[in-house]
């Protein structure tokens, strides 16, 4: 067989497997046996054994299930469900003022850990039922709860972040700081958006009534939301500051943010045994299902590249003849498009490595065309059918939100990440100025 | 218990007919009871595991914060904790994996297969387990036994400050893979139940 025709039937196997509903991390790894058959030898498993211990040997990746670990322990510590009953009455007065609420805590625990789901699903059973309490449209509060909520892979840490860097060989610490502008500029977007559309609707997000903000006084207020807000600021300094002076590696910067979070699980009066085993049960799980499929992508990848995969695609791509922003565009279209079907883990690890080598040949930065796919991947967590951030909220809100108010609240904040893209390609200093300002070239 | 359980469910299976008259059915009782017995110490080692192996990510992040204060305070690194956090690290997520796979945490697109009835979803899982899970955890274990047994022969260590051997982690390969084939042996078999109609193992 020719290599073309074996590239599009791996592609073609790895979809079939993924359309019966089989784990990516094996859909990946039984196509590449497969097809380690037909192509080039069963032989080349003990090249693709050395690769998978190269994961299992790799420094970086200790940073993905230390980050896990903190992000379990986070929200067992019940700091979120106080953060918001505060910020919720402070910015009462306001029009939609419960989104703002809602953008601003996404934010702070999106700076604090590297998941989503942590702050979605206490949004979703806090911030949901008492918007709709008030009024709130259903479509918009789930936008906003689902949109803000994705924001945690994006802004630093993130373990995407981290997967990235381990396979596109920049480090960690350049992507963080490359994240941080573009994550503010998607979460100022969000807010702009609702701000304006409660504006002009303000039965959309009407105000908290004055009877509710009278119960409690506003010195009581300031003292709840230090109480709860000033230990997670403290985390976020403590883990990105460490990183971003050079002071500590993301591993380090991870571990130092878990010992904290436990410390403050311990403050905050919560620890028992039970709840620090059933913390450490969930982030083995949790992250032998994300690093199993880098296992299953190495072998996939190994494959893949043995059957001369990437100079079939890339040759594809030279006799389509296409200028460096049409190429840009077409990548970050396929990225988008299989967003709608996978998330973020299997569209990092199947296009990464196909990707990359085109974007450094058409003469991109390959920071800033990284950065420009996790952009992107913002609405992979959105974009129906299968997006995580619409099941996380399905699954947590209450009865009378049906999966199509979900779907149809997230559109226009889709169309707001697309914006933000487009506004990185416009500006790219978005991008690289904080990577540039702290680590010179 | 399970060989009552496995005994009630046989009158789906055979509808009308006494089971008096199937002569062969306390010994398929007994099988099943066995089954059920044997799937069920499956899921608890690969739990146990799970639960146990846990831990070792507390142990990397109390190892990390001590090498980070010893050698920033007191100019006096833990030599041994770069080889040994990376060494848990990976001891974690593949050993997690079966764990992962009975708690069906892995990853998958099933928007497709939702709209298909209980018995297709399960048979269409049966053949993906037998054409794409089982050759890729099979070659993992014939392909890293090998890996590991070359390890074992030449006693390697690794480049760090300190020499630690590797085979020992090396090894942690084929044992994930036979983790992992038999807790795709208890899936397979729970849904070849579901498919034959005795959803109860």
């Amino acid at each position: 067989m020719t290599p073309e025709t074996l590239t599009i039937l791996m592609f073609c196997g790895m979809i079939v497997g993924l359309i019966a509903g089989h784990p990516l991390a094996f859909v990946l790894g039984g196509i590449s046996v497969i097809f380690a058959f037909i192509g080039p030898g069963p032989a080349i498993f003990s090249i693709i054994v050395g690769r998978i211990y190269g994961q299992m040997d790799n420094y970086i990746l200790i940073a993905v299930p230390m980050f896990i670990l903190m992000a379990q322990l986070l929200s067992v510590s019940g700091v979120t469900e106080n953060m918001f009953s505060a910020l919720r009455l402070m910015l009462g007065r306001l029009r939609g003022g419960m989104l703002l609420a809602t953008i601003a805590i996404s934010v702070l625990l999106a700076a604090t850990t590297g998941v989503i789901g942590a702050s979605m699903t206490v949004m979703g059973v806090l911030a949901l039922p008492s918007m709709l309490k008030y009024g709130y449209q259903k479509e918009l509060s789930c936008g906003a709860i689902a949109a803000g909520g994705s924001l945690g892979i994006l802004i630093p840490p993130s373990i995407m972040l981290v997967i990235l860097g381990s396979y596109s060989q920049i480090s960690v610490g350049q992507l963080f700081a490359a994240a941080v502008i573009p994550g503010f500029l998607l979460a100022g977007l969000y807010t702009l958006y609702s701000l304006i559309l409660t504006g002009f609707r303000p039965d959309l997000g009407p105000p908290v009534s004055e009877a509710e903000l009278g119960e409690t006084s506003r010195s009581e207020l300031i003292g709840l939301l230090l109480r709860m807000a000033v230990p997670p600021i403290l985390l976020i300094f403590g883990v990105l500051g460490s990183i971003f002076a050079g002071w500590a590696t993301t591993t380090e910067a991870a571990s130092i943010g878990a010992m904290l979070t436990l410390a403050m699980v311990v403050a905050y009066g919560k620890f028992s045994w039970k709840l620090l085993q059933d913390s450490v049960s969930s982030t083995i799980r949790t992250s032998a299902m994300v690093l199993f499929v880098v296992v299953g992508a190495t072998a996939f990848t190994g494959v893949f590249v043995a059957i001369g995969g990437t100079r079939v695609v890339s040759g594809w791509i030279d006799a389509a003849g296409l200028g460096p922003y049409a190429l840009l565009a077409l990548m970050l279209a396929i990225v988008f498009v299989l967003g709608m079907f996978l998330d973020w883990l299997g569209i990092v690890l199947i296009c990464l490595p196909i990707f990359l080598p085109l974007a450094l040949d058409a003469g991109f930065d390959p920071l800033w065309f990284v950065m420009m796919v996790a952009i992107v991947l913002q609405t992979s967590f959105l974009t129906p059918p299968f997006g995580y951030a619409l099941f996380y909220l399905e699954g947590v809100a209450p009865p009378e939100v049906t999966l199509m108010h979900i779907y149809r609240g997230v559109l226009p904040f889709v169309g707001l990440i697309l914006l933000g893209a487009g506004l990185c390609i416009a500006f790219p200093q978005i991008i690289t100025f904080l990577p540039n300002a702290l680590y010179a070239k | 218990m399970l060989v009552k359980l496995a005994s009630m469910d046989l009158g789906a299976v055979y509808p009308g007919k006494d089971l008096g008259e199937l002569s062969d059915w306390p010994k398929i009782c007994k099988t099943l009871g066995h089954m059920a017995r044997i799937l069920k110490s499956i899921d608890g080692l690969n739990a146990w595991i799970g639960r146990v192996i846990g831990w070792s990510m507390v142990l990397v992040m109390f190892v990390t914060v001590w090498d980070v204060i010893a050698r920033k305070f007191f100019a006096a690194p833990v030599l041994w904790a770069f080889d040994v956090s990376i060494q848990l690290y990976a001891l974690h997520f593949m050993l997690g994996a079966a764990w992962a796979l009975s708690t069906d945490e892995h990853v998958a697109i099933t928007i497709f297969t939702d709209r298909l009835n209980v018995r297709a979803r399960a048979a269409l899982e049966v053949v993906s387990f037998i054409v794409l899970f089982f050759p890729f955890v099979i070659a993992l274990l014939y392909y890293g036994w090998g890996f590991a047994a070359r390890s074992w022969v030449s006693s390697e260590t690794s480049w760090g400050v300190i020499a630690m051997p590797l085979y020992y982690i090396k090894t942690v390969i084929p044992i994930a893979a036979a983790l992992l084939i038999l807790q795709g042996f208890a899936t397979v078999t729970r849904k070849c139940a579901i498919v034959f109609g005795r959803p109860s193992l």
